[in-house]
């Protein structure tokens, strides 16, 4: 959003100056986004809750950093979110998926479900496995739905260096699903 | 672009030339429209495609406004990083406060210099003051 005093970059020029009602207003608009983009990252809700919330505090305390000639908002948030999902995911104990969340279903479309659910973990095993930097290019650019520049800024490389990075995570992926294995 | 070259793309891009570099997907597009292989090779990256992109996080509305609430509590509590800190980057408090005062004596020191009075008497001053202005305006004497 560019051009109107309820825009990303107006609203950030509040909160610079200690707007916490703007603030509120940009957090509304971006949490969501922010939130998917972090549990994509982590496989946790707990995890991605923590990191959406440490995120728009750092914006928050830093607003008077932004620049909005150097980067979109949303590009700057994506790249607090992506730095703070890997940092997390440094952390000793940390892990991806909740091994109690089972599915306990008797409906019509039980098995549809569990299909489902069978899938979306083989994907996230497979995802946890890449590197860090390889997992964001594949988040930010096949779930997230970022043009490849968009995807570039938010990592700090060039787009050339995203390619690549997204083409040896895909062949990793496609490697490990359908050898039904996670990437060495 | 090649059939080779098509395929290799396809591998590290996916299935939609559209999300392809710019520069190659007009040669995308033609080697699509002219080789039903390629069209084949294409349909089935589409499928690995949709199996990467997954389905989003259930992400309900109660779990967001819960979040929504407390960032915005936490900012509430939490101070800004002021012009100051900008300036001084994030060196320790005490530090920073120590080359604040530094510059401040300094400038005490510069400002007093430049302002404190000197020792020649001030009639001097008016007469040698009174002689100049006599010469320049006509170079006689009065």
């Amino acid at each position: 959003m560019t051009g109107t005093e309820d825009s990303d970059e107006a609203l950030m020029a509040r909160v610079a100056g200690g707007d916490a009602a703007a603030f509120d207003r940009l957090a509304a608009r971006h949490l969501r986004r922010a939130v998917t983009l972090a549990q994509r990252l982590t496989g946790n809700p707990a995890d991605a809750d923590d990191i959406a919330q440490e995120a728009f505090l750092r914006v928050w305390r830093h607003a008077a950093r932004w620049d909005g000639s150097r980067a979109a908002f949303t590009t700057w948030l994506h790249r607090i979110v992506v730095n703070l999902a890997i940092d997390r995911g440094r952390r000793p104990g940390w892990s991806p998926l909740d091994a109690a969340d089972t599915i306990a279903d008797s409906g019509p479309d039980a098995l549809d479900r569990i299909a489902e659910r069978q899938e979306a973990d083989r994907l996230a095993r497979a995802l946890d496995a890449l590197p860090d930097r390889q997992r964001a290019a594949v988040v930010l650019f096949h779930q997230d739905g970022l043009s490849q520049r968009q995807a570039a800024d938010v990592l700090g490389v060039r787009e050339s260096a995203f390619a690549s990075l997204l083409a040896r995570a895909r062949v990793a992926l496609k490697t490990a699903l359908n050898a039904g294995r996670e990437p060495s | 672009m090649t059939e080779s070259q098509f395929l290799r793309h396809l591998a590290e891009f996916g299935a939609d030339p559209t999300r392809w570099p710019p520069e190659l997907r007009a040669g995308a597009e033609t080697a699509l429209a002219t080789d039903p292989t390629l069209r084949a090779a294409q349909q089935r990256e589409a499928a690995f495609d949709r199996r990467l992109t997954g389905a989003p996080p259930d992400i309900d509305d109660a779990r967001l406004a819960r979040l929504l609430a407390r960032v915005g509590q936490a900012a509430r509590a939490t101070p800004q990083e002021t012009l100051m800190v900008l300036l001084l980057g994030r060196m320790p408090r005490w530090t920073a406060a120590a080359l604040c005062m530094a510059l401040l004596t300094l400038g005490w020191q510069a400002g007093h210099r430049l302002t404190a009075p000197t020792n020649q008497p001030r009639g001097a001053e008016v007469a040698l003051l009174s002689d100049d202005v006599t010469t320049l305006f006509d170079g006689d004497t009065r």
